[in-house]
């Protein structure tokens, strides 16, 4: 048996307050107006025939299957393209209809192959199911006439298996343009037409090319259109159609859509992405659609791992013993150097109950709040500059909410790379006519691609975002372009009047502060305009904006521009921190930060804090313990001798690489919990295997505060879910966890936290996601902040004064090397790089602008050596225009290209967060790997020979 | 323009010899640089046309119309022609025919005199069998149907069109299951693909007549042939795939003959 199909309403939802009734087959049915008599049809189960209309895209009109009667109306109209009207009487079935539905469906099988049996489409196939229902019984034209299936003639086409993940076959075509469509509609990618004309006609990636070299980017969403065979997924074609499905939430970015998993028994046949999915509604990316084969890659680590010393080979251990080595090693640090000598991280990879789960052992079982999270070096700048403004540190909207802006000004985030599915939903709006300001060094995506183009770019120079929020501000406020009542109503009046005299200054207007920035002042004049007076305004920023000297200063000066000119509190507008990880969000809710409990209460805050000591049965340190930065420093100080760290590869991810190995180095007992040997394992002392979002269940937290379900499809590898083991190390330091299920977490995680308390699994099982704040005032979540009030009672204007960073370009070092991601690939690359993806990117690369490169001698396809203060790499170089001048750009997906070997210990006054993207280097060209690369590539050597040979303990 | 302080802006676009093109939703995707398909209607053009903009599509005829109506006014018009169909139409006499060219007449004058008065009869001097009216996707008239006067709703009874008018003309050398074909393999040619009827249904209709003409299985194929062309009309998205069953079913109805089907059984 197959898995049913949700149902298909063919049109798209319409949303208006407007009703119309008609009658359809004799009922009475009324629907908002606009909407099809198809779909209308479908609402009262009267489903019509169909193949070209699927709810997810608009209607085409091609088919001719869903043919319908109207009373007084000539002919037979198309039910998908036909809207409602009052009064209309509308035949679905009548004997002439079931005449042309099989005119129809004889054509359609007289040029398609009758292999249904040996099909990889057999069960779940529309044009199947289709036939079946108009009773097709006979193909009076023969199988012999002109056709697309028999090989060896001139229409027909090898299958396109160029692409990893799908297959595309197109004899099986039926031509309904529902992939072309959906590339369109849904993808914005434009990468798909139809080739050639009448019975010629044929789906075509670009013109006639093979899917991998065509402008594709296997975001799936053709796979999910295609009513057959034609485009389907290899996991189908190997393995057949599935049995079980299980909704469950991406693991990759931010966005947190929402996917079927597919299963046969432990056999994933497919992902899915969930049309019911609050932040995809349907549609998926690369990665999360197609990218988890890593989960059954045999680099997994299986089984638990202990040595003395990291020069040392593994020995393979029982949990028991592995636990209990870390646990003794732990309480001899702590008995040794103090109770503050080790620390934990909660992996914003993981779940909410797993991150809340390592805070409470730390803060609990370690007796200290040495915790801390990856958002330190990501997001920490969005919770502080939030929170001081706005009063909640989490963005306003839902990604919905896009949909219902005029202006949307992008700023230090590149969404058609890092958040695709959102970055899909915002060009769709665009196309729409929304206007569009991009803020970014580089001419990313969506400044100009298939029928987007941003109204301003700003291309400015890394690390002068404030200058530009600031001078922004001036030209609303000199230019009176603010909204007044707004200001005087919702926010506080001091902190305003303060600010506008700050802003209003002649230094802070763009002419003074054009040159900092590097583009004209009339550029800025024409961003602050646009955003201030084109209607709803909507921010959206990523770490591009964060990881900066100011990167909170420059989260305050957007919070200021949203605030002064009322774009806060509706749907259309707000300010969106698009979050990098999956559950980055959740992992601060959750009390991951040193100085915050669950819930951002500050640990110095008695109430919480006695609150959190009555329900844990433990006395808490009101002091903020160590944030990452800190660690490594006590570290090589001798003061931080042991580390948790559970699903975060630091040692690849944070800045100044040679100082993070020496830190770790320099710890006695490094426990590392992962699903491979990352680069941080090659430091550990205790490897303990880790579970993927495949093999657990809890939540994970998106961008837009929505709490999704992600559950269990799989045993995990090595028997435990990542809490299961955080528990057993509680328990062995003597601290009794007794959780049976992540559900009972998050039960005291509600009874915790207020932002929470309406949050159970059994209501995420019911509303499929939650947007927090959900509680007695909001039980079904907050989709939109800040509605009447600002959560922090008024809204609070800071002074945004820019200070150039220290990290400043010289004759030494020339050019500022900026880094960021790219779409098949992951942050560290862990996951991604140990599946197909890295066919679409196998290595990092420098690009390089002509006029630099030609000055260094530097050609396309060159070594270079980038040298910064830190440290020095080697990478290919290749040349374009996407740079600007004095800039260089790569990502830092691969370990051995060493990007985080050049960026510098420089980081946000407020929170700590790295410069990741400024970093002053000189480019040249190398014949070699560099130094660090060499000795990188000797010690992953014996790493790696260490885990191949470790020892079974007898 | 003439001294009134308005500007007329006329841009003369040039097709790239699509057919399909001329059909008024297919003109627009073709204006806007797409691929020159069908659009489903509604919306219809009026609301939403080029570019998502409301407009106005008119053929030449009619705007060659204009200027005399703007000079002499309505009623002078609405003088010429019969029934609901007003003015006067320019007919292209082409085909077999003494005299071919352009007549502009008013509607309601017959075949036979556009024909015989105006055309001379046919060049080849042989009996004039078949005409057909209205363009490639027009029936085909036989010389039993000459006296129907040229009326849209006269037409329309009789299963025939005006159209735009235009008359090819053939003697009685012509065979008409051939040009059944032809009308099909136009269709095939001309048509988008995007509607099913239309692309897979014309290539079938070439196959279907050449097995008729072979003849291969001559009244079940014939039974087929009237069927997909039931399909094509009611299921066609455009006027090319609804109107070449025009053509073909005329032929079949009229001149059995030529496909083998003797008069008084396919009657």
């Amino acid at each position: 048996m197959s898995l049913p199909r949700p149902t298909d309403y063919g049109t798209p939802a319409k949303e208006t307050d407007k009703y119309v009734t008609l009658e359809i087959d004799g009922v009475e049915v009324t629907v908002p107006a606009g909407t099809s008599i198809m779909r209308a049809a479908s609402m009262i189960e009267h489903p019509i025939p169909k193949l070209c209309a699927t709810d997810s895209l608009d209607a085409f009109g091609s088919c001719r299957l869903c043919l319908v009667e109207i009373e007084g109306r000539r002919g037979y109209p198309a039910s998908c393209t036909t809207p409602v009207d009052n009064g209309l009487k509308v035949k679905t079935q009548t004997s002439k209809l079931a005449e042309i539905r099989k005119g129809v469906m004889e054509l359609y099988i007289s040029d398609h192959p009758l292999d249904c049996l040996t099909c990889s489409a057999n069960g779940n196939c529309e044009l199947q199911d289709m036939t079946g229902v108009v009773g097709l019984r006979e193909v009076r034209y023969g199988m012999n006439g002109s056709n697309h299936f028999t090989s060896g003639t001139d229409l027909f086409m090898e299958k396109d298996t160029s692409n990893p993940y799908f297959t595309y076959d197109a004899s099986k075509c039926i031509v309904c343009n529902r992939c072309v469509r959906a590339c369109e509609e849904t993808q914005g990618t434009f990468a798909l037409t139809i080739d050639g004309r009448g019975f010629d006609s044929r789906v075509s990636p670009g013109q006639m090319e093979a899917f991998m070299g065509s402008e594709c980017v296997s975001c799936g969403a053709c796979v999910q259109a295609c009513p057959t065979a034609t485009l389907m997924e290899n996991g189908v074609i190997e393995h057949g159609q599935a049995e079980q499905s299980t909704t469950t939430t991406c693991a990759y970015c931010g966005v947190g859509c929402s996917f079927n998993v597919e299963t046969k028994g432990e056999q994933i046949v497919r992902l899915v992405p969930d049309k019911n999915g609050g932040a995809n509604h349907g549609h998926s990316c690369i990665k999360g659609r197609f990218a988890w084969s890593y989960a059954t890659h045999p680099d997994r680590i299986k089984t638990p791992k202990i040595r003395k010393s990291i020069d040392d080979p593994w020995t393979e251990v029982s949990w028991e013993e592995a636990i209990n080595y870390a646990a003794s090693e732990f309480k001899r640090i702590q008995a040794k150097y103090g109770r503050d000598s080790i620390g934990g991280l909660v992996s914003s990879r993981c779940t909410n109950e797993e991150g809340y789960v390592v805070q409470k052992l730390v803060r609990a079982a370690f007796g200290n709040n040495n915790v801390d999270t990856c958002a330190r070096v990501c997001h920490s700048p969005t919770g502080y500059g939030l929170k001081q403004t706005l009063g909640e540190s989490a963005g306003t909207q839902t990604f919905d909410s896009v949909m219902k802006s005029d202006v949307i000004f992008v700023i230090g985030c590149n969404p058609t790379d890092g958040h695709p599915v959102f970055g899909s939903l915002m060009k769709k709006r665009l196309r729409q006519g929304a206007k569009l300001i991009v803020a970014d060094p580089r001419a990313i995506d969506l400044v100009q691609s298939p029928h987007i183009k941003a109204d301003v770019h700003i291309p400015l120079k890394p690390g002068t975002n404030v200058a530009l929020v600031t001078a922004m501000a001036h030209v609303i406020m000199t230019e009176g372009l603010h909204q007044e009542a707004f200001i005087q109503e919702r926010c506080d009046i001091d902190s305003y009047n303060m600010w506008k005299e700050f802003v209003s200054r002649e230094e802070n207007s763009p002419e003074a502060l054009a040159t900092e920035i590097g583009v004209e002042a009339k550029l800025i004049r024409d961003a602050a305009r646009l955003y201030a007076t084109g209607g709803n305004g909507a921010i959206y920023y990523g770490l591009g904006v964060t990881e900066h000297s100011q990167g909170s200063t420059t989260v305050i000066g957007i919070a200021n521009l949203a605030m002064a000119t009322g774009n806060v509190g509706r749907e259309g507008v707000g300010v969106n921190p698009l979050r990098g990880q999956n559950n980055v969000q959740g992992s601060c809710d959750m009390g991951s930060f040193p100085h915050e409990l669950p819930g951002y209460r500050h640990v110095s805050d008695t109430t919480a804090r006695m609150q959190f000591e009555a329900a844990w049965n433990v006395k808490l340190n009101p002091e903020p313990g160590l944030r990452i930065p800190n660690m490594f420093e006590a570290a090589l100080d001798g003061t931080f001798l042991g580390l948790y760290c559970e699903g975060e590869d630091i040692v690849q991810s944070d800045p100044n690489t040679q100082h993070v190995e020496a830190a770790l180095r320099a710890m006695e007992c490094v426990v590392v919990q992962d699903i491979f040997l990352n680069e941080t394992a090659k430091f550990a002392h205790v490897l303990l295997p880790g579970a993927t979002f495949l093999e657990k269940s809890g939540t994970f937290t998106n961008a837009e505060r929505r709490i999704s379900p992600v559950r269990r499809v799989m045993t995990p590898v090595a028997g435990y879910e990542d809490w299961e083991v955080t528990q057993m190390l509680a328990n062995a330091l003597g601290y009794p966890m007794n959780y049976k299920h992540a559900s009972e977490i998050m039960d005291e995680i509600a009874s915790l936290t207020p932002t929470f308390t309406g949050v159970s699994f059994e209501k995420l099982d019911k509303l499929g996601s939650v947007q927090w704040p959900c509680n007695d005032a909001a039980p079904t979540g907050t989709p939109t902040m800040h509605i009447d009030t600002f959560v922090r009672g008024k809204g609070r204007f800071m002074n945004t004064l820019y200070v150039p960073t220290d990290e400043k370009v010289n004759a030494r070092f020339p050019l500022i090397l900026t880094t960021g991601r790219i779409l098949s690939q992951y942050n560290v690359g862990a996951q991604s790089r140990r599946t197909p993806n890295s066919e679409f990117h196998s290595e990092d690369v420098l690009e390089i602008h002509p006029t630099d490169a030609e000055a260094r001698g530097i050609k396309d396809g060159d070594w270079v050596g980038i040298t910064s203060r830190a440290g020095e790499t080697v990478l290919r170089a290749v040349v374009m225009e996407r740079m600007q001048a004095g800039v260089v750009y790569t990502t830092f997906h691969h370990p051995f290209s060493g990007a985080n070997v050049i960026t510098t210990d420089n980081s946000d006054w407020a929170t700590n967060c790295p410069e990741y993207k400024v970093t002053a280097v000189e480019v040249v060209k190398v014949s070699q790997p560099s130094d660090w690369q060499q000795r990188y590539r000797e010690f992953s050597r014996k790493q790696q020979e260490f885990l191949d040979n470790a020892v079974a303990k007898v | 323009m003439l001294g009134s302080g308005r500007a007329f802006h006329l841009h003369v676009r040039k097709g790239a010899g699509s057919y399909v093109c001329g059909e008024e939703t297919a003109l627009l995707e073709s204006l806007e640089g797409k691929r020159g398909i069908v659009r489903a209607k509604p919306p219809v053009p009026a609301l939403k046309g080029l570019f998502g903009q409301p407009s106005v599509i008119n053929n030449v005829i009619t705007l060659a119309t204009v200027p005399l109506i703007l000079a002499r006014g309505a009623e002078h018009y609405k003088n010429f022609g019969m029934g609901r169909s007003r003015g006067t139409l320019p007919f292209q006499l082409t085909g077999n025919l003494k005299h071919g060219g352009l007549v502009e007449k008013a509607f309601g004058l017959t075949l036979r005199e556009l024909l015989y008065d105006f055309g001379g009869g046919s060049a080849t001097g042989r009996p004039i069998r078949a005409v057909q009216v209205g363009g490639p996707l027009g029936a085909y008239v036989p010389e039993s149907q000459f006296d129907i006067p040229l009326d849209y709703e006269e037409y329309a009874k009789v299963g025939a069109m005006v159209g735009h008018g235009g008359l090819v003309v053939f003697d009685d050398t012509v065979d008409l299951a051939k040009m059944a074909r032809y009308a099909m393999e136009f269709c095939a040619i001309e048509s988008c693909g995007k509607c099913t009827p239309c692309r897979i249904g014309s290539t079938r209709g070439v196959e279907t007549i050449d097995k008729i003409i072979a003849g291969k299985e001559v009244g079940k194929n014939i039974a087929l042939l009237n069927s997909l062309c039931d399909t094509m009309l009611n299921g066609s998205l455009c006027a090319l795939g609804g109107m070449v069953p025009y053509p073909v079913v005329s032929a079949l109805k009229h001149f059995p003959e030529d496909f083998g089907v003797d008069k008084t059984a396919a009657a």
